[in-house]
């Protein structure tokens, strides 16, 4: 169990680079995941820390100590990967066995430990079923006990819950935590599933084409995230394009339609920029409200507790999308309010 | 039943002139072949005189064991050359695979009478490869290359690299590449991981390359003719100097059957290591 860190580690494939001077650090026994769309670099990442790929630049530190120039055999790194790949001619328990014989431990100790990580992981009793014996959520535990029971300074995860289907991924997100708290191994977990990192992480590292586009606790993210892009991966439903006017210390926000939003004086320079709001942030105006925005709802998705309209305003080109707690349905015309501190604002480009 | 719009009913109509053949034109002489063995030359009592008189030859004696020995050097040098290139067209990139596998299947596309012709060239006393060696001084004289056992060897080797090749490489691009990566994460260095990982998992392929390699080298016969010679019989061109020298028929009846059975059993005894295997990993 140690820390792990990257230090400005860059990748390239050909002409495209992979990494591209990717810095973050997982502090001991933290759970981290990597986030991204698919082509982010996240994979690539954890392909190299597990020695799979050699970085073209940069530094991979475990406990302080260098692993750059080590083979993926000596650097005591335990990784899941998405289809599992556990050894077909291997029973369950000569899976797991396979990385304590490397380690040549006597036979009497491979069978304890063996028995106690298969315990932990919930499958006492499968030691003699072969994979192919075995269900996905089934293999999906030994693969992750094959990982564990080795005692790694880091536990790599590749989207190990994205073969499994929605019931036994949500019960499975829940036991990898556990067995992550309980083993209290340092973890990197590659997902693009935004809910995923978010219910598992002490914290977050986004990604983009490569590169870090935003680190922080998983709340800190949802709160604030720190450009469109983030914004729109984590599922910020309404980006609308606008313009940030200054005079003296006060500030507004110029959207479509003439509709104007006074802000406090922070954000980014005067200029075109991106405004996000959340659908369930924007609310439907009763009479008496003022500074509302005509609009028209073009469509209606009943969610049972809640449901989501998508309304035509002025405001920009694209519908709104609000959400609101369910009860008669909403047809015509209504009128919108974007609350100011709910807004977030992002420079555009 | 004989309903022909039914589709088992139609396929056995469809097959029948397939059937035809190979019941007048193989099943037919096959078994000619069989009772002409068991019959002595002139008599029509069935005895194991022409098994015996194999028996008591030299020659015939002489033949069986190179035939083994030439089949048996075959194979285990296909396997050798083959197993690298077949990992190594497993991880090439495409393009790089395709002009691999044509050079592998290449020597298929040639005629027998090229390709053989080509080693006694290359192979042959005032040869490019004796030439090499004397000039660098590695040897004074010429080694012998053809007309021997070395010979056949070599050109059977060549010929059936592909079906080894081939083998191997239809069960390894089928191997999660994970897998490797799995066993290196877990402490094992890339021999240790050939051998525990890659080598059991390609093993089906392995047996079948092997089958198709030894019943081959061990029928071959324009190959150990042209490079062989006469004076190095294996029980092939044994079989055909009986025939159309000493018109020995009967004798050639009976090394005829002997081959027979030899490839027989060694197809019946990879069968039976294979299941054994299948019992033990599936």
């Amino acid at each position: 169990m140690s820390e792990v860190e990257l230090n400005g580690v860059s990748k390239r494939y050909g002409s495209t680079w992979a990494l591209d001077n990717v810095t973050f650090r997982a502090g001991q026994g933290k759970f981290v995941s990597l986030l991204g769309p698919s082509g982010s670099g996240k994979t690539t990442a954890l392909r190299v820390i597990a020695g799979f790929e050699a970085p073209n630049g940069g530094d991979i530190r475990l406990g302080g100590v260098s692993v750059a120039q080590l083979p993926p055999w000596k650097r005591d790194i335990g990784v899941v990967f998405q289809s599992y790949a556990l050894f077909p001619f291997l029973t369950a328990f000569e899976n797991i066995a396979f990385g304590l014989k490397m380690r040549r431990r006597t036979k009497a100790d491979i069978r304890k430990r063996v028995g106690d990580v298969l315990d932990m992981v919930g499958l006492g009793g499968f030691e003699d079923r072969y994979p192919r014996q075995m269900s996905g959520g089934q293999r999906q535990r030994v693969a992750l006990a094959r990982a564990l029971v080795i005692e790694p300074r880091l536990l790599l995860l590749d989207e190990p819950l994205s073969n499994l289907d929605a019931k036994l991924r949500a019960e499975m997100r829940f036991e990898l935590k556990r067995i992550q708290r309980e083993s209290g191994v340092t973890t990197l977990f590659v997902t693009h599933d935004q809910q995923e990192a978010f219910s598992l992480s002490d914290e977050i590292v986004l990604m983009n084409v490569g590169a870090v586009q935003q680190i922080g606790a998983p709340w800190e993210i949802w709160r604030a995230p720190n450009s469109v892009f983030v914004a729109d991966f984590i599922g910020v439903d309404n980006l609308l394009p606008a313009t940030l006017e200054r005079d003296g210390a006060a500030a507004a926000i110029r959207l479509g339609g003439g509709y104007v939003i006074a802000t406090n004086g922070g954000g980014p320079e005067p200029g075109p920029i991106v405004v996000g709001i959340r659908a369930a942030d924007v609310r439907l105006a009763d009479d008496a409200a003022t500074d509302v925005v005509e609009g028209r709802i073009v469509d209606a998705d009943y969610r049972g507790d809640i449901s989501a309209y998508r309304i035509a305003t002025p405001l920009a080109e694209r519908p709104l999308t609000v959400t609101v707690p369910s009860g008669r349905p909403l047809e015509g015309s209504v009128r919108v309010v974007l609350p100011a501190d709910k807004l977030m604002v992002f420079p555009r480009g | 039943m004989d309903d022909p719009r039914r589709p088992a009913t139609a396929a056995w109509l469809l097959s029948t002139p397939a059937l035809v053949l190979t019941a007048l034109f193989a099943l037919m002489p096959s078994f000619h072949l069989l009772v002409a063995a068991f019959l002595p030359v002139n008599g029509s009592t069935p005895t194991m005189t022409n098994f015996e008189a194999l028996l008591d030859s030299k020659l015939a004696m002489q033949a069986f064991w190179r035939t083994l020995r030439v089949a048996t050097a075959t194979t285990v040098l296909t396997i050798i050359a083959g197993y690298p290139l077949a990992l190594v067209l497993r991880k090439a990139k495409p393009r790089l695979a395709a002009i691999i596998l044509v050079l592998v299947i290449f020597p298929l596309m040639v005629s027998v009478v090229v390709r053989v012709y080509g080693w006694l060239v290359i192979l042959g006393p005032s040869g490019i490869v004796n030439k090499s060696l004397i000039d660098l001084g590695v040897i004074a004289k010429p080694l012998a290359l053809i007309h021997n056992e070395i010979g056949i060897v070599i050109g059977e080797t060549q010929l059936l690299l592909p079906y080894m090749v081939l083998s191997l490489v239809a069960v390894l691009q089928k191997v999660d590449p994970y897998l490797e990566e799995a066993a290196l994460s877990l402490g094992a260095n890339p021999i240790v991981t050939f051998l525990r990982v890659v080598l059991p998992i390609s093993l089906p392929g392995l047996m079948s390359g092997i089958l198709l390699v030894f019943s081959l080298a061990m029928t071959a016969f324009a190959t150990p003719l042209l490079i062989g010679g006469p004076r190095v019989p294996l029980m092939t061109t044994l079989l055909y100097t009986y025939v159309f020298t000493s018109f020995n028929w009967a004798g050639a009846a009976a090394v005829a059957v002997v081959l027979v059975i030899l490839a027989l059993a060694f197809v019946t005894a990879q069968r039976l290591v294979t299941e054994a295997g299948l019992k033990r990993h599936g």
